[in-house]
């Protein structure tokens, strides 16, 4: 990562995400965003999913976003960005774009980066387009009465994964985005939160600078108060508890190397550090069903990855 | 002796549950009762979004009127602003206004109360036992919801609500006095939503797999049946995407269970080639196509009847499928059962068309006619045959074949979405037209069987007027309910729609002067009538602005 900012007095002013939009109190998403557009800067279009961020953001005759702003379906933002960013690409060649390097910024949530729109996101990566792909994930379908998407966690309620005997909640893991995407090979992927401000910023930076080289990724968890059922001032605290914990970790994808970076690096050499993942389970409606034992099953399941994780570090280092 | 209620506020300020608990109160009292609420594509914030109740004591079919209600509860400024004038009594948050400016005005400390009770978040109790005073209905039925919503588990909680809400209630009483008598009138009765309702007659119909994607408003089809189809034998699956949810279910129905999928308008344009495929292969797929305001993302949580013309012909080439669309939410009961008996019964898919205004609404059902519920599943062979001579798509005069399942002894065929013979082989390597010309005429012979099984479209009202409104789906809910005011006026709603039972239809349509009531902007129903029947309308009603009609705008309108 490309360390831009090294403190938060080094962050940009300028706000390009208004207030007054419709997004809930407490919104992680929408704390993104904020960051995001910030982190991009004026010349940047952003090519938005349907999804909360759309939905919250467009109020027909308002609109929270000061930027040139795209938005289609459901299925076809990368499809879409690859458009415009061939279009800047053509109008460059011919002489005709004037204004300068323009960041092409594609905006979406899980459901339509690990759903519906994977297809359109594979084909992006493939092609190559010079485009920032941002996945802000809040675990489910929000906006539409959350709903489970491939990014829900296990055993996590949500409308379409009731909690009972039989069931309890998502039977499925989470998928591995990072791995599919660091799978097309691309220059640049990494995750990070809304609670780790600096260190998300500057992959901001760091993925539209190696957008010059071809297609980059950064997946950002973003909690959800209404979603994730906690008290709406917990949001920050709950991506923090999400790293802490190992739930969440944070790493990047850089030419082909993998790096964990802190505080996951810290977790993962010494596991000591990590916190336990009950304290971040508990402070959530949507694991309020779950008993210790399939506590514990979660808990394995993240020590696995970080393992993995670790592993994959170790190995493309 | 009837009622209507407005409940407003902002969206995620309880408007939603409050709507919900009086509805229920007043159906467990034995009232029958409709619910419609109007919100927008958000979770919190639209100050004035509404939930409209309608009680009455005897049988109703819609929310009634827009132009006026009997009591607005209020829980915010805004709320009381955009809705008072429409009002004869207003329940307000005292906090929001000091002194009341008319008559009518009843403003309770509902912030105060609330916080007294425990908890800011039960203001919206506070308004229900406010209302409840007011109207003279007392405790007991909110009391009993409460604590089953809140469980033992909850027991805390739910002892804090109904304390908050008789709080409310002495508070309104002691300014307005009571105001109404709503005593116990019969019976508790059971309150169901239209997307219930296509649900629950889709688990008595047998359906045994749901597959869908999330779109408002088909989502309640599957949060329902995720959570009660499970206890019935019925799976719930949510796919990927549309295309996903309807392959899957054509995957399921190939394999031998009933099998549905659910969605809006794009959604459904997603499932198009899927329709087309299941068509080809002759399997039988139900979906749920919920309408709301399109083109695109349109009116996300708007009603709107504009997908009809898509709906008689989704997907490319020519091929038999069938159009149903219940028109009251009973109604939605048996239209699934009939849905998954024609879809077997003739090897087609059948779209089963509602739109918001239905699948959001609540009301009470009274009798349920459980003759509609029997289950007939056509050609299917379960027993084993000669595999030299069965012929999955056999030539028939009705143009519907022996179907087997996978696991038939004898049944093995090829199903595939290329153009084949009466085995299912393939014949795109060669140019066969004798065949093709064969094997298109048995798919779309299977229409003129259908038709037969199409009810006539239903007549209500008076007999022998001389005006007559032509309607389909949701708009007959409130045209049932002025029919009872408006002696001058019959109606023709159509309900099994394509294919066109065209005999029935015509015989419906003869002889009076029509008025077509749609909630689109062309007057779709009117213009598959023209090109099927060459009938004229003699004035066309319409709205495309995301509400349904009112009983008392339809009095003004014909």
């Amino acid at each position: 990562m490309k360390v831009v900012y090294r403190a938060i007095w080094d962050l940009p002013v300028e706000e390009l995400f208004a207030s007054g939009h419709r997004a809930c109190a407490g919104c992680g998403p929408a704390i993104a965003m904020r960051w995001i557009t910030k982190a991009a800067g004026p010349n940047t279009i952003v090519v938005n999913a349907t999804g909360c961020m759309e939905v919250t953001t467009t109020q027909y005759p308002e609109t929270a976003w000061m930027l040139p702003y795209l938005h289609v379906a459901f299925e076809n933002a990368a499809a879409a960005a690859s458009g415009i960013e061939a279009a800047i690409r053509t109008l460059s060649a011919k002489g005709l774009w004037r204004a300068g390097k323009t960041n092409v910024i594609v905006i979406a949530g899980d459901g339509g980066t690990y759903d519906i729109g994977l297809q359109a996101l594979s084909g992006m990566l493939e092609r190559g387009h010079h485009v920032l792909y941002i996945l802000y994930d809040n675990e489910a379908y929000m906006n539409t009465g959350i709903q489970r998407s491939g990014a829900t966690p296990k055993y996590a309620w949500t409308t379409t994964t009731p909690v009972g005997k039989a069931i309890r909640g998502k039977v499925q893991e989470k998928k591995d985005i990072m791995g599919i995407v660091m799978a097309h090979r691309v220059p640049y992927a990494a995750t990070a939160t809304i609670a780790n401000l600096l260190d998300m910023t500057n992959k901001i930076k760091t993925a539209l600078e190696y957008t010059e080289e071809g297609p980059t990724f950064l997946h950002i968890l973003a909690p959800c108060p209404p979603g994730w059922r906690y008290p709406e001032e917990l949001t920050v605290e709950m991506a923090r508890l999400a790293v802490e914990t190992g739930y969440f970790p944070l790493y990047e994808y850089d030419h082909g190397k993998v790096r964990l970076n802190p505080p996951t690096s810290q977790i993962a050499a010494d596991p000591k550090r990590k916190k336990p993942l009950r304290d971040w389970l508990k402070l959530q409606g949507r694991f309020a069903h779950l008993t210790d034992a399939e506590i514990a099953e979660l808990e394995r399941e993240v020590a696995a990855n970080l393992a993995y994780l670790s592993a994959l570090a170790k190995a493309f280092s | 002796m009837e009622l209507t209620v407005r409940i407003s506020g902002a969206q995620g300020e309880g408007v939603e549950s409050a709507g919900r608990l009086t509805a229920l109160v007043f159906s467990r009292l034995g009232y029958h009762v409709f619910a419609y609420r109007q919100y927008a594509s958000i979770i919190k914030g639209n100050p004035t979004m509404f939930y409209q109740i309608r009680v009455s004591d005897s049988k109703i079919y819609s929310h009634g009127r827009w132009g006026s209600y009997d009591v607005l509860v209020a829980l915010n400024k805004n709320a009381l602003a955009a809705h008072e004038d429409k009002a004869t009594y207003v329940i307000y948050d005292s906090a929001d206004r000091a002194t009341p400016k008319g008559k009518g005005e009843v403003p309770v400390p509902l912030t105060d109360l609330a916080l007294k009770a425990g908890n800011k978040i039960m203001r919206n109790t506070v308004a229900i036992g406010a209302l409840l005073g007011l109207l003279g209905v007392g405790l007991g039925p909110l009391a009993d919801l409460i604590r089953a919503e809140f469980g033992e588990k909850g027991e805390k909680i739910a002892e804090q609500n109904i304390q908050a809400a008789q709080m409310g209630l002495d508070a309104a009483q002691k300014l307005a006095g009571i105001k109404a008598e709503f005593a116990k009138r019969g019976e508790p009765k059971v309150l169901m939503s239209g997307a219930e309702a296509l649900a629950i007659g889709s688990l008595l119909s047998g359906m045994r797999l749901y597959v869908a994607y999330p779109m408002t408003p088909a989502s309640p089809i599957m949060h329902f049946l995720a959570e009660v189809g499970p206890k019935f034998g019925a799976a719930v699956v949510q796919a990927e995407d549309e295309i996903a949810a309807i392959n899957m279910t054509i995957g399921a129905a190939y394999a031998g269970v009933r099998a549905a999928t659910g969605t809006s308008g794009g959604g459904f344009d997603l499932m198009h080639e899927g329709l087309g495929l299941a068509a080809m292969i002759e399997t039988p797929v139900v979906v749920f196509l919920s309408q709301r305001g399109g083109p695109s993302t349109g009116l996300p949580t708007e009603t709107e009847q504009s997908d009809l013309l898509m709906s008689l012909s989704p997907s490319h080439g020519e091929y038999p499928h069938v159009v149903i669309a219940p028109y009251t939410i009973e109604d939605g009961l048996y239209a699934a059962a009939k849905a998954f008996n024609i879809a077997e019964k003739y090897q087609v898919p059948v779209i089963v068309a509602t739109d918001l205004y239905f699948n959001e609404a609540l009301t009470t059902i009274d009798d349920v006619d459980w003759s509609k519920f029997k289950i007939e599943r056509g050609e299917l062979v379960t027993s084993p045959v000669v595999w030299e001579e069965y012929k999955r798509y056999k030539l028939t005069e009705t143009g519907v074949s022996p179907r087997t399942i996978p696991g038939v002894p004898g049944g093995m065929h090829i199903a595939t979405s290329d153009e084949h013979d009466e085995r299912g082989d393939v014949i795109t390597d060669r140019h066969v037209p004798e065949l093709r010309k064969a094997m298109h005429e048995k798919r779309l012979r299977k229409l003129k069987a259908i038709e037969e099984d199409m009810a006539a479209p239903v007549v209500a009202g008076s007999a022998g007027t001389s005006m007559a409104l032509l309607a389909w789906g949701s708009t007959a809910m409130p045209i049932l309910d002025l029919l009872s005011v408006r002696r001058d006026l019959s109606a023709v709603i159509f309900r099994d729609i394509y294919p066109l039972n065209k005999e029935a239809a015509a015989k419906a349509l003869g002889g009076v002067k029509l008025i077509d009531v749609e909630v689109n902007h062309e007057g779709q129903l009117a213009l598959y009538l023209k090109r099927e029947l060459g009938v004229d309308v003699d004035r066309k009603v319409l709205k495309w602005w995301g509400e349904p009609f009112s009983v008392d705008e339809l009095m003004e309108l014909v």
